[in-house]
């Protein structure tokens, strides 16, 4: 689907320069209208949006599962460095 | 936190609490042993700066750890600047984003898969293991680039000029890191 001169390419392109910096009036509503017919297009913006969401979670299972390495050396640094 | 004696008691406690695990993430994240030292212990001193923007009601260790996490991402720019040239991965992570379209831009195949229609997710831990997975194999330039965008209190233009690229390659470097998300995700994830 090329609506308006706009491929999906280009397309899934602009979902993410406009999470970056704001798409101008014009483009908005042209990829607004590709996201509204395409599907495969609207569905990358979803899939988008869910990947963000992953990252904004701050996710720190992995963090929690892991191995604790002790460093007490590193410790007695810090303590030292805050007491200053 | 009132007086100064009360501030350094409790930063004794969280360091005492908190650190060894700081510093196992910061080794996992790096693998390099003097790096983890400094960035937890920059973690510490930034903590302890700034220790006013604390909100009571969170968790110390949540906070500690999204100090820590963006100093981590902020080593990563600086050491991507050397990089130089591109990786053999990124090429062909190129490639495998590039054959997502044809000549026209339209999708090769306009894709079935509707994995992002489960609402629930980013709960499911299979989910976000192959995801956590996918995340890990971008080429490192892509994955820094998408961390980045995530870090607070981080502006699109600073992040451009410290990896040298312009803000059109930064959304196309994000753009790609999607791109190849989701043909992994669509490889390994079966709902």
């Amino acid at each position: 689907m090329s609506l308006l001169n706009l491929s999906c390419k280009k397309a899934t392109e602009m979902v993410e320069q406009d999470k970056i910096v704001s798409l101008s009036f014009v483009d908005k509503m042209k990829l607004k209208i590709h996201l509204s017919i395409c599907k495969a297009c609207e569905n990358y913006e979803k899939q988008s949006q869910l990947i963000d969401d992953f990252f904004l979670k701050e996710n720190f299972a992995s963090a929690n599962e892991m191995e604790i390495i002790k460093n007490v050396d590193l410790k007695e640094n810090i303590l030292k460095k805050l007491s200053q | 936190m009132s007086s100064n004696k009360d501030i350094n008691n409790q930063f004794t406690e969280w360091v005492n609490l908190y650190s060894d695990k700081l510093y196992s993430w910061a080794l996992h994240k790096t693998s390099n042993k003097e790096v983890a030292e400094d960035l937890v212990q920059e973690t510490f001193l930034a903590a302890f700066k700034s220790v006013n923007n604390f909100n009571n009601d969170s968790q110390p260790h949540t906070w500690l750890f999204s100090i820590l996490n963006n100093k981590i991402i902020d080593y990563y720019r600086k050491s991507a600047k050397s990089l130089g040239k591109p990786t053999e991965n990124e090429l062909l992570s190129e490639k495998a984003t590039d054959s997502l379209f044809n000549s026209k831009g339209q999708w090769e195949n306009a894709t079935s898969s509707n994995w992002q229609d489960d609402e629930h997710l980013l709960d499911n831990k299979e989910f976000t293991i192959i995801l956590s997975l996918c995340i890990g194999k971008l080429p490192d330039n892509w994955r820094i680039a998408i961390e980045s965008k995530y870090q607070k209190d981080k502006k699109a233009s600073e992040i451009c000029k410290e990896l040298n690229i312009t803000s059109s390659n930064y959304w196309q470097m994000i753009h790609r890191a999607k791109l190849q998300l989701k043909i992994c995700i669509e490889k390994n994830w079966n709902n």
